[in-house]
């Protein structure tokens, strides 16, 4: 445990002392804001509530941001080379991978959290549901961390941040196409079509529906729960096989 | 980064104990064959490890939707089967039938975008189960074309449903209890938020199959017209799902024994006969809802147009006006049969802030009543209002919506026609009326001197067979009477939604139907009907356009009554003194016509203007919000950065 939270501390640390958390942080809270106001209709839709015009959009943002935030954690330290030397510490792999992990899940928690603007706007222009609200930021953050484990799974296979990136927002946004309405209602008629049901119980818009809607099922914990522990325990295999 | 995640982690001892060190290659070497091979298993293991792994994470998902339990954040709770679905569950005891009829995996299928909503559906069904102690059993059928379930979706009542892509399949639901069967039969067109109420009216039905019997008594064409393809009223439709419905004329003079509840909407030329029957009724013990309206628009609309002789106003149809003079009055009540209500404080903007077009929030809704506790908006146009004279004895008045203290009675055809004039003569009464209120308690008559006489009825007549000679005069149990001044707030026009006719656009039918459930005796299912979808508006930005439109009203009625001058003053002129329109003016009469018509159109540029002026004030304001949440937070962050990035600087350019 100690050794999660000192890789923990350090990956942190390593994130908000570099401009570059500050600019993950940055464009998520733009593109939030701009969904939000200018294409949702926030103002516009004359409701105090946030969830067809904000969180709604987040998974699509979360499908570039998440895999931009945790492109370089394993693929890094392939490239450096300095992947066998941390493996050669005294620690099990998985502490790295948890401590990690969960400091590149920070920089997303900080991201939403810096969104508490429109939470306060809309609270002082009429009465929200606050619970509503409270649900659809656990969606978001659940969307965002699956988002970031598929990519450090993705990272740990290979060396190229680059690949990477395009790799994991291609996953992600196949993870979040295949629950869509429009691709649902596409795929109707088509050979695909008996899998329509598979596919939406696979894809994070069809779990956070419910939880936008102010309902946390044990389903949807499952599913998220599930997700991540499948990506990170892939990344482990890849980093044992070329421990070994 | 890596590089301080690498040193850091860095346990010098541990690496000195564990590292390779130069000596080890040979050791290293001499083992290359077995690395590789173990290299090989090792991959094995993790590929075998990764698809074991995502069985699990395949099987673990197919059993989570089975888990109970759920955590519920809406305020409502509105994902959490209500203290009445659960007040209706407790009284089984006989096993009720759940099917869910949908098509799901062969030939036919519902549309994709229904599978999220079958997996709520079968949630909901899940929590029923559970709550039914025993007594609820489930079922989710796949009825394919020819097949015995097909056969029995059928027999249930259920038929293909229709969807938006012309594809058809089952999707509905069937309760039965012995030889009782309801069925939703398109469960599409069920709102999520009245679905529990649907599922557990039906349960209810099925399990208690006896209905009450509501007579419902009213001039206005409530059944419906099938020569004019006329539909009955929406309001009618809902009481017939869960009441038996029995038609009163206006001019029945008696109510019939057997009935429960007594509603009576519009008796527009109801006569004393008439009340005396509702008077006897109440006194009776029974419950009555009784709404009456200055002017119905249902039954102006129904009114001819044309006169049928020339010179004399159109005759049939039915008034727009109705009353129950003689009951209000004994009941210690005042209304104005004749005037509408304007209420500047409430006035819809949907109906272009028309002051007789009430959109009444929580504040006007009483919230502290079973009946209207969860309703948050109703509408009313047109509607007229009691004030308290003084309650007769022995009753209890409880106010259930009222207006605002800025309203005004106004003729209900000109403020239709002309709401800006009635925003310039506007004068508050400074009183509240009420729109809708209960009275209760033990009932006097309001005909202490017996059943009144009939048209052409002598003293001397004897009384007919059916009359009692001497009625109630006093109820001997205590009883309630709910009295609206509106009727038009259960048309479609005003009570669904206007783009998707099958959902509500506000509380309007919630209440109606609620207060005759209260007025039956079983209120299970108020709770769960109110659960319609509440609106929270943007108040402050209501306020903003309030504002806007207050910096510009005071002018757009002076330029509205100089517009009205000179229309009149230019009709004069064309006219000419002997009221006859003249063809040719005088130069001088044509020079001061082309100077008011000049004026006129400067009036209504300013009008313009102002309209644009005040519509551009809003969009200021709105543009200022969005701009602060667009750039505000992110310019913080961005400062941060930059600040963090040169301290980092300094430091490193320190060392």
């Amino acid at each position: 445990m100690s050794n999660i939270i000192s890789v923990f501390k350090r990956e942190v640390a390593a994130y908000f002392l570099n401009p570059l958390a500050y600019v993950f942080i940055f464009v998520f809270v733009v593109l939030s804001m701009v969904f939000a106001f200018i294409i949702g209709g926030l103002l516009e839709q004359r409701e105090a509530a946030l969830t067809s015009s904000f969180f709604e959009f987040h998974p699509w943002i979360f499908m570039i941001l998440a895999p931009a935030v945790g492109m370089r954690l394993w693929s890094e330290e392939h490239r450096l080379g300095t992947t066998e030397l941390l493996l050669t510490l005294p620690i099990n792999p998985w502490e790295a991978i948890v401590g990690k992990y969960l400091a590149a899940c920070v920089v997303l928690f900080v991201s939403l959290a810096s969104t508490w603007t429109i939470v306060a706007e809309v609270g002082l222009l009429g009465d929200p549901e606050w619970g509503l609200i409270f649900s659809g930021y656990i969606g978001s953050f659940l969307i965002g961390c699956t988002m970031l484990a598929i990519t450090m799974a993705v990272s740990a296979f290979t060396r190229s941040q680059v690949a990477c990136l395009v790799l994991s927002v291609t996953i992600c946004f196949f993870v979040t196409l295949i629950g869509f309405w429009m691709f649902l209602d596409f795929i109707d008629g088509s050979v695909l079509s008996p899998l329509a049901g598979f596919f939406a119980s696979l894809s994070v818009m069809g779990q956070v529906r419910s939880l936008n809607n102010g309902l946390f099922e044990p389903a949807t914990l499952i599913y998220f729960v599930t997700v991540i522990g499948f990506c990170l325990f892939t990344t482990s295999v890849a980093i044992r096989t070329k421990r070994s | 980064m890596s590089e301080n995640t690498s040193s850091d982690t860095q346990d010098k001892s541990a690496a000195e104990s564990t590292a390779p060190t130069p000596s080890s290659p040979p050791t290293g070497q001499k083992s290359s064959a077995g690395t590789s091979g173990s290299e090989g298993k090792s991959l094995m293991f993790g590929i075998v490890g990764v698809i074991i792994a995502f069985a699990i994470v395949i099987g673990l998902n197919i059993i989570g939707p089975s888990i109970p339990g759920r955590v519920d954040f809406t305020e409502n709770k509105r994902h959490t089967l209500s203290d009445g679905t659960r007040t209706i569950l407790d009284r089984l005891d006989t096993e009720v039938q759940v099917k869910f009829y949908v098509s799901q995996g062969g030939e036919e299928k519902i549309p994709s975008v229904f599978l999220n909503r079958v997996r709520d559906i079968e949630n909901l069904l899940r929590e029923y189960k559970r709550e039914g102690g025993g007594h609820i059993k489930v079922q989710k059928i796949d009825p394919q074309p020819d097949t015995e379930e097909e056969y029995n979706a059928q027999l249930a009542g259920i038929a293909r449903t229709q969807f938006s892509d012309r594809s058809e399949a089952y999707y509905g639901i069937a309760v039965s209890c012995l030889d009782q069967t309801q069925a939703l039969p398109a469960i599409a067109g069920i709102s999520d938020e009245q679905f529990e109420y649907h599922l557990t009216r039906a349960i209810s039905q099925v399990f208690n199959p006896k209905k009450k019997k509501v007579g419902l008594m009213s001039a206005l064409p409530m059944t419906g017209n099938p020569m004019a393809r006329q539909q009955a009223s929406i309001f009618y439709q809902q009481l017939e799902q869960d009441y038996d419905v029995e038609m009163i004329e206006v001019t029945a003079s008696k109510i019939a024994d057997d009935v429960d509840v007594l509603v009576v909407v519009h008796p527009a030329g109801i006569t004393e006969a008439g009340q005396y029957a509702i008077d006897q009724f109440i006194l009776s013990g029974k419950n009555a809802v009784l709404m009456v309206d200055p002017f119905s628009i249902e039954a102006a609309s129904q009114q001819p147009e044309q006169p049928q002789f020339p010179g004399q106003p159109p005759m049939g149809g039915v008034d727009p006006s109705s009353n129950l003079e003689s009951l209000l009055n004994s009941w210690g009540l005042a209304y104005n049969a004749t005037e509408a209500i304007a209420d500047i404080r409430y006035r819809a903007p949907e109906f272009g802030d028309n002051p007789v077009a009430l959109k009444l929030n929580k504040e006007a809704i009483n919230t502290d009543d079973v009946v209207s506790e969860d309703l948050t908006s109703l509408l009313f146009v047109l509607t007229g209002g009691f004030t308290e004279k003084k309650l007769a004895d022995g009753l209890e008045m409880k106010v259930l919506a009222e207006t605002s203290e800025s309203n005004q009675y106004v003729e209900p055809r000109s403020a239709m026609q002309d709401p800006d004039k009635v925003r310039a003569d506007f004068k508050a009464s400074g009183t509240k009326k009420m729109l809708a209120l209960r009275l209760s308690g033990k009932f006097k008559t309001a005909f202490p001197d017996g059943p009144p006489k009939e048209e052409g009825e002598e003293d001397g007549d004897e009384k007919k067979d059916d009359q009692p000679a001497e009625g109630l005069k006093e109820a001997a149990n205590p009883s309630a009477v709910y009295l609206f001044a509106d009727t038009d707030f259960l048309s479609p026009q005003f009570a669904l939604d206007r783009r998707f006719r099958s959902a509500l656009a506000n509380h309007n039918l919630p209440l109606a139907l609620n207060v005759v459930e209260q007025a039956s005796g079983d209120s299970a299912l108020i709770s769960i009907r109110s659960r319609a979808s509440s609106e929270r508006p943007f108040t402050k930005i209501n306020e903003i356009e309030d504002a806007a439109q207050a910096e510009i009203v005071d002018r757009m009625n002076q330029l509205n009554s100089r517009i009205s001058e000179i229309g009149q003053q230019t009709m004069t002129l064309k006219q000419g003194a002997d009221g006859n329109l003249t063809l040719v003016m005088t130069d001088e009469d044509r020079s001061r016509y082309e100077k008011l018509k000049k004026e006129e159109q400067d009036a209504r540029r300013e009008i313009r203007d102002l309209r644009i002026q005040a519509k551009q004030e809003v969009t200021s304001e709105l543009n200022a919000i969005k701009w602060r949440n667009i750039l505000g937070m992110p310019i913080v962050i961005a400062v941060i950065g930059i600040v963090v990035s040169l301290l980092r600087k300094l430091k490193t350019g320190a060392k």
